[in-house]
């Protein structure tokens, strides 16, 4: 403080950072995500499906059905405006539909993932298809959401599918490609059906703590170093504020769809081996003959690199294609690279495809 | 304020710099000594603390996250997350029971009596989602209504079997004559 009693302004510039800091650090990111306007055409239980109001006329005949992981928030595919994977989309002249899982209760703990795909994806892609009129639907899965768009369309792979898109998203659970998400969740460490009991649906701080320590010094110091050096030089920090959001708001994972998870894939590898049955019909990823874009991040640690390309190898589609971007998990999806890479990408394959 | 450099002086747990095979003493070490050799070069330990974690985490994170990396793939530490965590659900599902218990004992709800009810609700809208989904595919589905001109087609033909089953009787009973 100054002789006359006032704080000299470079000290008080320097309190109002650390003001602005403590506040994200104790409080947690808050930022408006998910703007893009959206109406409701169908829900069940818990789920919504959205279809989003294009601001364009539509120019492509075939609508998207984007499905994502159980374990998220959907907004990350409309995180916010102006970095929006969904309104750039609609931009491009597309009719975009998403299904939103909603936040399970303890009544869901025993959904499974022949629910959600039998019971929730199948009913969406007939709601999309009648909503839109259109004779056929693109099917978009990001991660673990990917991984259910795959089951579905090695189930149900003729006419009405017209493309496939998959973002970070794992078939294969080999043990030598899952990393160290592999080494953590083997027979020796990881009982699904223990904490399944004990928990019913498994806690998101549970699911997020095990993604975060994938990569501990980035996640919990270096997420914070960022915050940190874009509030000391003053750059926007929108977008800093809804990852960090989105990165800290999962949602429980469903008992029995966790317990699936765990043993069905990781453990027991069955989708890719061809061994995985779904209310008694055996998903199998070579059905797959539509056109296939598998995108994968090459920094990804979470759906590693050899768990993403097996799609394109397991698939019998002639048109396939697999894209490796210098991206992780959720870099991917946001932000600057993602604008001049990603989704003019996807735009572009499923535009020619669209007709 | 010269006490605060990390270096010789002050060094970190475990920073005898010959720490065993895996453990953190060596990185610690190593890290102290290039913190000391930037502090010296800028003339001393930045005032603003945020600048000396930024400066700290821009030197040294690569190597914290390679060790970082090693250690949770090394099998003891895997085994010990999985002992920790195995107890946890354990002492959870332990506790869970003991208050559905003694909820039951007075007369309570519990969370898995709501949860019951709820699935009897989640229930009874799937019957009427399959209801809707059963007449949207008869609007949407391309399916066509039993008009009276398609019954009386089929009343036609069911005629005509009658005939033909009649036919068949009246030339057994013939044979059997």
């Amino acid at each position: 403080m100054d002789a006359d009693g006032t704080t000299p302004p470079e000290v008080a510039d320097k309190l109002g950072k650390y003001a602005v800091g403590a506040r994200i650090v104790l409080g947690g990111a808050r930022a408006d995500t998910g703007q893009t306007p959206k109406t409701t055409v169908w829900t069940k239980n818990k789920a919504r499906l959205y279809r989003y109001e294009p601001e364009q006329p539509k120019e492509h005949a075939v609508p998207i059905l984007m499905v994502y992981a159980l374990i998220n928030k959907p907004y990350i595919l409309d995180l916010m405006p102006g970095n929006s994977l969904i309104e750039h989309l609609l931009a491009e002249g597309f009719d975009v539909y998403l299904l939103d899982w909603g936040v399970p209760g303890d009544e869901d703990e025993g959904m499974a993932f022949e629910d959600y795909v039998l019971d929730y994806i199948l009913p969406a892609t007939k709601r999309v298809l009648w909503t839109s009129g259109a004779e056929g639907y693109t099917l978009f899965g990001y991660c673990m959401g990917g991984t259910m768009a795959a089951i579905y369309a090695s189930l149900f792979p003729g006419e009405p599918l017209r493309n496939l898109v998959l973002l970070t998203t794992p078939t294969d659970f080999g043990p030598e490609g899952t990393g160290l998400l592999g080494t953590w969740t083997r027979e020796e460490y990881l009982d699904p059906d223990l904490l399944a009991d004990a928990f019913g649906n498994i806690p998101h701080e549970i699911v997020d703590a095990g993604m975060q320590m994938l990569r501990p010094v980035h996640n919990y110091v270096g997420t914070h170093a960022s915050m940190w050096e874009r509030i000391v030089e003053e750059k926007p920090m929108e977008t800093w504020l809804a990852m960090n959001k989105w990165v800290n708001d999962g949602t429980p994972f469903p008992g029995a769809a966790f317990r699936q998870w765990i043993r069905d894939f990781y453990q027991q590898n069955k989708l890719a081996r061809g061994e995985l049955k779904l209310r008694g019909r055996k998903v199998d990823l070579a059905n797959i003959t539509c056109p296939v874009l598998n995108i994968a991040g090459e920094k990804d640690h979470i759906c590693t690199l050899p768990q993403a390309r097996a799609t394109t190898d397991l698939v019998s589609s002639e048109d396939k294609e697999f894209l490796v971007l210098d991206a992780g998990h959720v870099g991917l999806m946001t932000g600057r690279g993602a604008r001049q890479s990603l989704w003019p990408k996807v735009s572009g394959w499923l535009a020619e495809r669209s007709a | 304020m010269e006490a605060l450099v990390p270096g010789d002086g002050a060094r970190f747990p475990g920073g005898s710099g010959v720490g065993p095979e895996g453990s953190l003493g060596p990185l610690w070490d190593q890290m102290a000594q290039s913190m000391r050799e930037e502090t010296v070069s800028r003339g001393g330990l930045p005032e603003d603390p945020v600048e000396f974690f930024l400066r700290w985490y821009e030197k040294s994170s690569e190597e914290w996250a390679k060790k970082a990396d090693e250690l949770l793939a090394e099998g003891e530490t895997v085994r010990s997350n999985a002992r920790l965590q195995e107890g946890v659900a354990r002492s959870y599902r332990e506790l869970k029971r003991a208050s559905e218990e003694s909820l039951k004992q007075l007369q309570i709800p519990s969370r898995a009596d709501v949860a019951r009810v709820a699935k009897l609700v989640v229930g009874l809208e799937n019957k009427l989602d399959r209801l809707e989904e059963a007449f949207g595919d008869f609007v949407y589905g391309g399916a066509e209504p039993a008009t009276a001109e398609s019954v009386r087609g089929l009343q036609e033909r069911m005629d005509a079997l009658e005939a033909k089953m009649d036919r068949i009787l009246a030339a057994l009973e013939k044979d059997e004559g």
